[in-house]
């Protein structure tokens, strides 16, 4: 513990930045104006220190990797891939969980915080969006990659057509396809919306007229009049009226792909919560874990500050408990129904070939986090990386069994098969980690990494509440 | 009902299907034979197994019922030693019949292949005709027939296909198929039939009788006219020959029944000792490639053995516990030497086999040959002719993939449930036992048929005997593609018919089971409410109907399925396959790259019968479907479970008729009949 609080987590300044316990949620040493140019300043800084070239050189070839990836599964197919009879979804389907879950963070943050008013959000909202909207991305790709004939992935769209033929309204894929629709569109909407306001600012704050042009456009004339910010509080709050439900409705309707199903290992009701809990785990993870970087990386520590860490950790915490129940409620419901098929699974899941896959999720996605109730570990950045990097790597293991490890074993022994994943299913995992960091990395590159509107309300409520 | 037992060193479809079998090996077959005979003719006493006391009585209670049948692998003198144990059972004329040989066999040691190898390298052949023949590859390995053939001259070897023998041969002529040339054959009994052309020749050839005809002269004659001059004389009147065409045999012409009485000796001949070594080396012909003529068959070469599941590969099979023993597992390359002569191959782990025996299965590793069969497997050739002394066998440490189509080749004792079965007793005491703990589950939404026909299937398991053939029949019926060895052990055959295999008890000696499992057309197919563009669907004859045109690849079906009968094309498999376009059936889409595929029911037969109802104004007409028309043991029945007095409908509702996962509820127009074996529960045979 001493040997992870040397160093760097000393600022430059002399003064001490680490979380602390008693961290206010804004340190009054900052002023509106002086938060003002914080924010904006790294995106109007003409040269970025080497991390970030370093970063993006590092990310960007994986973005490449991801093209030639995709490019050769359109030219030969999706047998370049591992699936096979009987595991006839895998990589594209576990990936696809695994993103759209990511993506939640962000929407629970900015839309579900902001409806109950938490005070916390605005200095995480922007960064958690961010990590929506390119985890969505990565997302949704994968179901069109998925498809066996990708190029005719518009027939699950329900639109007119002279044949008269319409898709199935009673299939888990159709409703998928919509609510994944609604809410990567919402979720691009929403970003953009909380954005408005602080490209205006980008723009009045801008010294070359490039920058201002850039700012001004992407501003669509935001003026910052009474009338424009009454409607605009209005929109915000519709919109994420809208988000909060669509982020139950989205990873419900994940859970329905499997549970829709009388597939072994996905018949279950409990899939639905379950697939939300889920979200909620691996979104706080990754809010965590790109957050704490950016943080020291941008300065931002008089922002995001201790309690923004504690909170985060408690939540954390209780989402991993809510999986934790969803695994143990598998478990038992597995073992107090009928099906010896399913019985059989379940035992072929905890003891078979694949077991260390189960045991992993468990200690990523439950163990592990239970280090959390400690306020120390909440307040260690260290820790909080490693723990939340646990949690990613312990949710895409979860998709593994669901996915995997469940075809694997039908009902019938005499169609047991195993799966092996290729290369391609490899790269083309590892391309959209690339294309989401290189995302981010544009993003904050370009883009104010905390809702300076948002933030000059807390500073003033916190200025007021201190006189 | 008739009781089978089998004695066998190796697991073989007989003993899968058998009552009860037993495990012998070389040595033990011996004994087996000595203590029969000992029981049966009044031979000096003879201990065998404790089994075989039961054997003996149920053949002595059954006398004139009785028969015991012996492998064609036996010495003469054991065959001998038979024939005179199933005459004192007196089933002759009643259970057998006893026909003069109808064909030439060389048994005459001076025409034998080895005598002829003996000239070949004595110099004493100066011209050799080979005539649809592969002694280059296919003949025993000790007499090493290519060095001999290269002493010969002039050699001249006529061969539908190339092979290691025309490679090896001074001219190779093409020679046409059978099917496209007029010949004539004789069948096991002597029965004779004329074989008229099915095709025009594809390519230029000739046929054997032609070239013998060109042989002995110019001007030869036509093979028809040949061929008629030969029958001439047996048919008589001009119309008996069409007779004989149309009837496909020339009546009459089998064999007579020899009443001939069996020479005494028989029954006193001396047995030649068995091997003395603890393992032997038994060679058997591949069950579809035979000697290997078949090997350039990609259907037969994909085609899962019955047994082994295997497909694209010959591993030596060997037994559990040698297998332990020696600490090898499935896949773990092994070389084996005798006299000289060494094969490296992987080997496969056969529940059932005998520990005193190691089975090379030949007909692979042919040299020589197509594109599809070359250098697939392992050839065992070189081994045979040799001593039947112990094989040296050495672990290699290297590790082959096998490509079994039963990606878990583990004993399994929930077999039962799948593949039911039970002992006649049972089914006396009850004979609705096989369905007593199926319970009727409600349904959510009740489907009914509106159509003028329901299609159902029935499949008998006491009928089947997992020999494959319904699987290749519906593989050429329906363009279903071969994907190759990489593709299988990717798991991902395409076969929408394909037979279960399950084993029951322990590995050593487990009971076999077999189970044809095709798409269910299950009324309430879960597959088709989570297709999201609805590309498969129920027509009004309840079949469960795939629109190939419509799907996106999703393969959500698949997942939803629990009989797993859909395949995908993962890759553009048909296109992929170079085979001729008229190879192909016209009749049925060959599917695209990113389609799912699975069983139709033979929907362009049930089309054909369909138009055949309406012009002839019937309301239906009768369907064979493919697997159904290639069962050499009627394990299918098809038809219309709708129409009066249809076979399909009493064959469900009979006593042993149970769906498949009836649990699931899916209500699968293919039920099964369960397998009945006759044997004593009490004897502890039989869970």
């Amino acid at each position: 513990m001493t040997l992870l609080r040397t160093g760097a987590a000393i600022d430059a300044s002399g003064e001490d930045r680490r979380p602390r316990a008693n961290d206010p949620i804004v340190f009054p040493a900052q002023t509106i104006s002086s938060m003002t140019s914080t924010i904006c300043g790294p995106p109007l800084r003409r040269k970025w220190p080497l991390w970030w070239k370093l970063s993006l050189a590092a990310a960007l070839p994986f973005v490449v990797v991801l093209a030639v990836a995709v490019g050769w599964l359109f030219y030969a197919g999706v047998g370049i891939w591992g699936i096979d009879w009987p595991v006839v979804w895998g990589f594209a389907i576990i990936n696809y969980v695994w993103w759209i879950a990511i993506a939640s963070g962000g929407t629970f943050i900015s839309a579900l915080f902001y409806l109950a008013e938490v005070e916390w959000r605005s200095a995480l909202n922007r960064i958690a969006e961010t990590i929506t909207i390119f985890a969505a991305a990565c997302a949704a790709i994968y179901p069109i990659l998925h498809l066996g004939r990708p190029w005719l992935f518009y027939w699950l769209f329900p639109y007119p057509n002279v044949m008269g033929v319409w898709p199935q309204f009673r299939s888990p894929l159709l409703w998928d396809f919509a609510a994944i629709l609604a809410y990567v569109i919402s979720s691009i909407l929403f970003w953009y919306f909380g954005l408005v306001p602080d490209l205006a600012t980008m723009r009045d704050k801008a010294d070359a007229s490039q920058k201002r042009r850039f700012y001004g456009l992407l501003a669509l004339g935001f003026r910052g009049s009474d009338s424009a910010w009454r409607y605009y509080t209005i929109g915000y709050g519709l919109l994420a009226a809208v988000m909060a439900p669509l982020v139950i409705s989205v990873h419900s309707i994940v859970g329905l792909d499997f549970a829709g199903a009388a597939t072994l290992g996905w018949h279950s009701t409990e899939f639905p919560p379950f697939f939300v809990f889920g979200a909620l785990l691996s979104g706080f993870a990754t809010v965590l874990l790109v957050a704490i970087p950016v943080r020291r990386l941008l300065r931002l520590e008089d922002f995001i500050t201790g309690r923004h860490f504690d909170i985060l950790g408690k939540l954390l915490l209780t989402s991993s408990l809510c999986v934790g129940y969803a695994y143990l409620m598998e478990a038992f419901t597995t073992f107090y129904g009928p099906d010896a098929a399913e019985k059989r699974l379940f035992i072929n899941k905890i003891t078979g070939e694949l077991a260390p896959i189960y045991w992993a999720t468990i200690l990523f996605n439950v163990l592990a986090p239970q280090l959390m109730w400690r306020q120390s570990v909440r307040l260690n950045e260290a820790l909080v990386v490693l723990i939340s990097f646990f949690v990613i790597i312990g949710m895409w293991c979860e998709r593994f069994v669901i996915v995997v490890m469940s075809l694997r074993r039908t009902h019938l022994p005499s169609a047991w098969g195993d799966y092996t994943p290729t290369i391609w299913d490899w790269l083309t995992l590892f391309g959209t980690v690339g294309l989401f960091i290189a995302g981010l990395l544009i993003a904050v590159r370009l883009l104010p990494t905390v809702s300076m509107f948002e933030m000059r309300e807390t500073i003033l409520r916190y200025a007021r509440r201190n006189q | 009902m008739n009781r089978l037992y089998a004695i066998e060193a190796t697991p073989s479809l007989t003993g899968a299907v058998a009552d009860e079998r037993f495990i012998a090996g070389p040595r033990e077959t011996h004994r087996v034979l000595l203590a029969l005979a000992s029981a049966l003719l009044g031979a000096p006493p003879a201990e065998g197994p404790p089994w075989l006391d039961r054997i003996v009585a149920d053949l002595k209670s059954h006398r004139g019922r009785s028969f015991i049948h012996l492998g064609p692998d036996h010495s003469p003198e054991a065959h001998a030693l038979v024939c005179a144990m199933n005459e004192s059972l007196g089933g002759r004329g009643a259970v057998y019949t006893l026909v003069d040989d109808p064909s030439h066999v060389s048994s005459d040691g001076a025409l034998s292949l080895t005598a002829l190898v003996a000239d070949m390298r004595a110099n004493r052949v100066s011209s050799l005709l080979i005539i649809d023949s592969n002694p280059v590859y296919a003949a025993p390995g000790v007499l090493n027939f290519a060095e001999a053939l290269a002493r010969v001259d002039f050699s001249l070897c006529l061969s539908a296909t190339p092979n290691e023998t025309t490679g090896a041969s001074l001219w190779a002529a093409p020679m046409i198929h059978p099917w496209e040339g007029w010949s004539d054959a004789r069948a096991f009994d002597g029965t004779a039939s004329v074989m008229q052309p099915q095709a025009l020749p594809l390519y230029q050839g000739v046929d054997p009788h032609q070239l013998l005809a060109l042989l002995l002269g110019a001007n030869a004659p036509k093979s028809l006219d040949l061929i008629r001059q030969t029958w001439r004389d047996q048919l008589g009147p001009p119309d008996a020959w069409t007779d004989a065409l149309a009837k496909g045999v020339i009546a009459n012409s089998a064999s007579p029944v020899s009443n001939r009485p069996l020479s005494n000796a028989a029954a006193r001949v001396q047995l030649p000792e068995p091997p003395k070594a603890g393992i032997v080396l038994l060679f058997r012909p591949d069950p579809y490639l035979l000697d290997g003529r078949y090997a350039d068959n990609p259907w037969l070469q994909e085609l899962p053995r019955p047994l082994t599941k295997m497909s694209w590969g010959n591993p030596l099979q060997i037994s559990p516990r040698r297998a332990r023993e020696m600490s090898l597992k499935d896949g773990d390359v092994i070389r084996v030497a005798i006299d000289g002569a060494h094969a490296t191959a992987p080997i496969i782990i056969a529940p059932g086999q005998s520990d005193d025996c190691i089975v090379a299965l030949l007909g692979f590793g042919r040299f020589h040959t197509g594109p599809v069969g070359q250098d697939v497997g392992v050839d065992f050739f070189k081994l045979t002719g040799r001593s039947c002394g112990a094989p040296d066998i050495q672990k290699t440490g290297a590790k082959e993939e096998l490509a079994s189509t039963h990606h878990h080749a583990m004993i399994f004792d929930e077999g039962g449930v799948y593949a039911r079965k039970g002992a006649l007793s049972q089914f006396l005491k009850d004979p609705e036992f096989i369905r007593r703990n199926d319970e009727p589950r409600p349904a959510f939404y009740e489907w009914k048929p509106e159509g003028p026909a329901a299609w159902g299937m029935s499949i008998d398991l006491s009928a089947c005997i997992g020999c494959g053939a319904c699987v290749v029949a519906c593989q050429a019926e329906n363009n279903i593609p071969v994907v190759g060895k990489a593709e299988v052990l990717r798991e991902r055959e395409m076969y929408w018919l394909r037979i279960d295999r399950y084993y029951d008890g322990p590995p050593e000696s487990p009971r076999t089971s077999f189970q044809p499992v095709l798409c269910m057309h299950c009324e309430e197919a879960p597959c088709e409410p989570v297709c999201p563009v609805g590309a498969t669907m129920h027509d009004s004859e309840g079949l469960n109907v795939m629109v190939y045109n419509r799907c996106v690849g999703t393969r959500f079906c698949s997942n939803n399925c629990p009989y797993k009968v859909r395949r995908f094309n993962y890759f553009d498999f048909a296109g992929e396959e170079r085979r001729a376009i008229e190879s192909r059936n016209p009749e049925v889409t060959v599917r695209a790259r990113g389609v799912m595929e699975k069983c139709t029911f033979c929907l362009q037969r049930i089309a054909a019968a369909r138009i055949i109802a309406d012009r002839d104004g019937e309301k239906s007409a009768a369907v064979t479907t493919a697997c159904e028309a290639a069962c050499p043991t009627r394990a299918f029945t098809f038809g219309d479970l709708a129409a009066k007095g249809s076979e399909v409908a009493a064959r469900r509702a009979g006593p042993l008729s149970y769906a498949l996962l009836a649990d699931q509820n899916t209500k699968p127009r293919v039920t099964y009949e369960a397998r009945i074996l006759n044997i004593d529960e009490a004897k502890g045979t039989q869970k």
